[in-house]
């Protein structure tokens, strides 16, 4: 990975009719070679700034930039070079793929039969059916094909996952990290941190939508720590417990929740001058520290 | 490997989608030419045989007044040989002679004649009288009394329709028509011409005087209306949801985000379009001239039946900038909203507009100017077809909207939000 940014986003704004929230300044780079990670619940403006990106809708304010050129004067030659995978699928139904992804081909402009057949095989695709016969799974895959057919530089992916069972998820990233080693920019977005964490670089987290957090992911994962939930037999001091390492804590009557992030040997120190009933510990995961985002920016609005 | 480029993949695709429609819609028209033609034979042998000849030319239905006052006049026609009886019909507002004749054929009595003429009456003045009277086959006159009485003296014109019937009543057609232009000043020389400038009947043929037995005639009023029906209807289902529809299921997001501009998407898309108006005006042709020629030759009607193919063909290619401009208001209401239910709704609100106020435009002068409002006004098929006129002025009016409402349509699918 680059510090080329391959998408320069500033201060994006859309309203939709001039009152619906799209985003509301978005600031995001994405780097050449890396595979980033848009993260954000339904409704946050993931897929508004993916759709701006590709000139599908126009913001009202602010700028973009793919490859270093504008998204709106330079639309064809941004999407030349890249590779879209939508949210929601809109195939014409009736159609056999093979005929779909052979105008997709002629469209794109420089397809080559053997990256038809290469994409085919590896995704396990039978390409003389009607798209209506697709199962989601495989129109999905149908779609993940279309995205990369062109061999593109940058794939946008809104959603590669959504509706998916595990194993299509499974096989999906699997290949979506397969093209990401071969020097692709990936922009994927998606609504649940652990499913990109296994394939992203880097994620940013829109919220409302403005981008409340851009990190690296072994920075996320070393805020993860632990959730260590602790029954007393008896009356405790909170103040025991505040020390380097611990995030957060809750106090529920006799019980005490902790996030722990540094090192475990002050909390049991500080345990053992007390009779407890039962010990708890967990692991933080993504989502909840995605989640925990969602939580600051409430509060950050209150 | 590249065989053709993007433009010409989207024109091929956009026909292939269209495709099985577009073969039914072909079909469909098919076989309502044949039938209609099918059935010239008996149209004319039941009402055009003995009677097209008196309305080809003057009828001798003549009005005179008998006294200075009170409204007295003598009624006065001509006999036909093969007519069994007469029926006037008498009005003090201009009769629709087009509704009249079509009760030509059916199994209808006196009565629901005038119950017909009373709902002809809908279409004119509230307070318009009709009074239907039947006469033998002998008869050839009656006096009217009283008129000023019926009327009022202010009254400036009463009509009255002359109608020929064999065998029953119900078999009337029309002989010939008169009317008073007021009380005191009566006009009955070439009654059928004045009758023709009546504005509702006018309506039903399309602004010309025409003689429905004649085979121009006839396929003008049966079949070119008809066409002309189909195509309006055919194209809001096909093109009022052609853009948005692709926008509400997406589809439209997988097309674009290829290096395909919107305005090569837009053109190609148009063009296709455009392609398929020539394969249906080339069929047309075909199939008129076919079902012209079964009537000449398998039917024996050589002499009735006699339609240029150039009559045929000419009338087809201005058909053209018509079907342009329909398919133009339905892409602009297609591309205005991305909702399709709302551009379905648009565009045959915009139809429906259009043919009220084609029809409100009859109904007096003063409303007239409405029907220049209305792009039925410019496809004028009888003067097309039957006086083999080009009417330049509404033909170029007709291309040049065509012309607008594609770049209208291109520029608005371009600017927006998808």
């Amino acid at each position: 990975m680059s510090e080329t940014p391959v998408i320069e986003i500033e201060g994006l704004r859309k309203f939709y009719k001039g009152k619906h929230r799209g985003v509301d300044g978005v600031d995001l780079e994405v780097y050449k070679g890396e595979m980033f990670g848009f993260l954000g619940p339904n409704g946050a403006g993931k897929t508004t700034t993916i759709r701006i990106l590709l000139d599908l809708i126009r913001a009202d304010s602010g700028s973009a930039r793919v490859f270093g050129l504008d998204i709106r004067r330079d639309s064809e030659e941004i999407r030349r070079r890249t590779g879209y995978l939508p949210g929601e699928h809109g195939f014409y139904e009736n159609v056999i793929a093979q005929e779909m992804v052979e105008y997709f081909g002629v469209l794109c402009g420089t397809v080559d039969d053997k990256i038809v057949r290469e994409l085919t095989d590896r995704l396990g695709m039978d390409l003389s059916r009607r798209i209506r016969e697709y199962s989601k799974g495989n129109k999905q895959k149908l779609g993940i094909l279309l995205a990369f057919l062109s061999d593109p530089e940058l794939a946008i992916l809104d959603e590669p996952t959504s509706g998916l069972d595990p194993l299509h998820q499974k096989e999906l990233y699997e290949f979506i990290a397969q093209e990401s080693h071969k020097g692709r920019t990936i922009f994927m977005s998606s609504h649940v941190l652990s499913e990109v964490e296994r394939v992203c670089d880097r994620v940013g987290i829109i919220r409302e939508g403005k981008i409340v957090a851009v990190e690296r992911i072994e920075t996320l994962k070393a805020r993860m720590g632990q959730i260590v939930t602790i029954d007393f037999d008896e009356e405790f001091s909170e103040d025991d417990f505040k020390m380097p390492g611990v995030s957060k804590m809750e106090v529920n009557g006799r019980t005490l929740s902790l996030h722990i992030t540094g090192n475990h040997d002050g909390i049991l120190k500080a345990l053992s001058r007390y009779k407890i009933t039962k010990f708890l510990a967990e692991e933080y995961s993504l989502d909840n520290l995605f989640l925990e985002y969602y939580y600051r920016g409430d509060e950050d609005h209150e | 490997m590249r065989i053709m480029n993007s433009a010409q993949a989207v024109f091929l695709w956009t026909f292939r989608r269209k495709w099985k429609g577009f073969s039914i819609f072909i079909a469909a028209t098919a076989v309502m030419i044949f039938a209609i033609i099918s059935f010239y034979p008996d149209f004319w042998e039941i009402g055009g045989k003995a009677i097209a000849k008196a309305l080809g030319g003057d009828i001798e239905v003549s009005l005179t007044q008998n006294s200075e006052t009170g409204g007295n006049y003598t009624l006065n026609w001509s006999q036909y040989g093969e007519t069994d009886g007469y029926v006037v019909v008498e009005s003090d507002t201009e009769i629709p002679l087009s509704l009249i004749a079509s009760v030509g054929p059916d199994e209808v009595d006196l009565r629901l004649l005038a119950t017909f003429l009373s709902s002809v009456g809908t279409l004119l003045p509230g307070d318009a009288r009709i009074s239907i009277h039947t006469f033998d086959a002998t008869t050839t006159d009656t006096t009217l009394t009283g008129l000023d009485e019926k009327y009022g003296k202010e009254k400036a014109l009463v009509y009255f329709g002359v109608l020929a019937f064999r065998g029953k009543v119900s078999n009337a057609s029309i002989h010939g028509t008169s009317q008073t232009v007021n009380t005191r000043d009566m006009v009955a020389s070439r009654p059928y011409d004045k009758f023709m400038e009546n504005p509702v009947f006018e309506a039903f043929v399309g602004g010309k005087s025409l003689d429905i037995y004649s085979i121009k005639g006839f396929l003008c009023m049966q079949l070119l209306s008809s066409l002309t029906f189909f195509i309006i209807i055919y194209f809001l289902i096909q093109y009022a949801g052609a853009f948005s529809s692709e926008v509400e299921n997406k589809s439209i997001d997988i097309i674009l985000s290829t290096p395909l501009s919107r305005r090569r998407f837009f053109i190609s898309r148009y063009l296709s379009w455009v392609a398929m108006n020539l394969i249906m005006v080339v069929s047309w042709i075909i199939f008129i001239y076919i079902g012209v020629l079964a009537l000449r030759s398998v039917l024996g009607l050589d002499e009735v039946a006699d339609v240029p193919f150039g009559d045929i063909t000419r009338t087809m290619i201005l058909l053209l900038p018509f079907m342009l401009s329909v398919q133009g208001f339905c892409m602009l209401a297609s591309v205005i909203t991305n909702n399709s239910m709302k551009a379905y709704g648009v565009s045959f609100g915009i139809y429906f507009g259009m043919h009220f106020l084609n029809i409100l435009a009859q109904l007096g002068e003063k409303l007239d100017f409405v029907k220049y409002l209305a792009i039925f006004h410019y496809w004028n098929y009888n003067a097309i077809f039957i006086d083999g006129i080009i009417p330049w002025g509404d033909t170029v009016l007709l291309t040049i909207l065509s012309i607008v409402l594609f770049i209208a349509g291109s520029a608005i699918f371009e600017g927006k939000d998808l």
